[in-house]
């Protein structure tokens, strides 16, 4: 048996739970995560186990999160690897239960809320980059590709960036009653 | 007991940051208090580190609790002065709901 098994997948910043539902599917299927970047995901193949995966979003640096992270090994949580901020976690399954990370639903929106200010963050950036490219353009096939690619990414953040507005408040809004 | 609009802003707080600042009556770090929640719970609250951690730095903020100790990576907390006070207004809060209530359940399982 092969030691290393790798997949494709796209992972956008709204879709984590459908994210979590795919790592537990490979884990049923004996595939076990040890590495995951943008679109590619390193797994290693054994015996199926029930494990329950939970991605959280955190920007901050590796020493600022020292206490995060032992609280969440303290509580039986694995940091199985991190991706541009996003830290994915594991547990095995006891007795059925799949534990949550976020107990309710405030908490959780911080999560998206989070990611949303660090997506904002980009955009100024980008548009400057727009800016300077375009001046630059001038029947230059090289700049002009270049100028669509950022005008391709900027769309894609924004569209990032109302999804993770909608899933924020559809979590502020839960709970009326 | 009067409590001024600094301390009343704050209510009411929800069950889960009710047992929180609860357990931190005493320091406590992290997990401790999860595990103690649970218990005396009798496990109808259970807190995630996901929201704890995120717990601890807005409470932190408002001043409610502070960090007393640092062990091995954990943080250990403790309620501060408005942190007690804040507490003791909710639980005044919850002795009035909890009164009413206890009457009211009595006529409706008559």
């Amino acid at each position: 048996m092969k030691n290393k098994v790798t997949k494709f997948k796209c992972f956008w910043g709204w879709q984590d739970e459908q994210e979590e539902n795919w790592l537990m599917e490979q884990a049923r299927q004996g595939y076990h995560l040890i590495k995951a970047n943008p679109g590619v995901y390193t797994f290693k193949p054994g015996p199926a186990v029930e494990y329950v995966y939970r991605l959280d979003y955190q920007d901050k640096g590796k020493r600022q999160l020292q206490a995060y992270l032992q609280l969440f090994s303290d509580s039986g949580w694995e940091l199985v690897c991190e991706m541009g901020g996003w830290h994915y976690f594991r547990r095995p399954v006891v007795s059925g239960e799949k534990p949550e990370i976020y107990t309710d639903p405030a908490s959780k929106a911080e999560k998206y809320r989070r990611l949303m200010v660090f997506s904002l963050s980009m955009l100024p950036l980008l548009v400057v980059s727009m800016k300077t490219v375009s001046e630059r353009i001038e029947g230059s096939v090289f700049w002009l590709v270049f100028e669509i690619g950022l005008i391709v990414l900027t769309i894609l953040y924004v569209v990032i960036i109302i999804r993770l507005y909608l899933r924020y408040k559809a979590l502020k809004q839960q709970r009326l009653i | 007991m009067e409590y001024g609009k600094e301390i009343l802003k704050y209510l009411p707080l929800t069950e889960s940051t009710i047992y929180t600042l609860l357990a931190l009556v005493e320091p406590i770090h992290g997990y401790g208090l999860m595990q103690r929640v649970e218990e005396v719970s009798k496990g109808t609250v259970k807190i995630g580190p996901g929201t704890l951690y995120g717990a601890f730095s807005t409470l932190e903020k408002e001043g409610l609790i502070q960090m007393v100790n640092e062990v091995e990576r954990r943080k250990v907390y403790a309620l501060t002065a408005k942190g007690r006070k804040v507490l003791a207004a909710q639980i005044d809060r919850l002795e009035i709901m909890a009164e009413n209530a206890k009457n009211i359940r009595n006529q409706i399982l008559e």
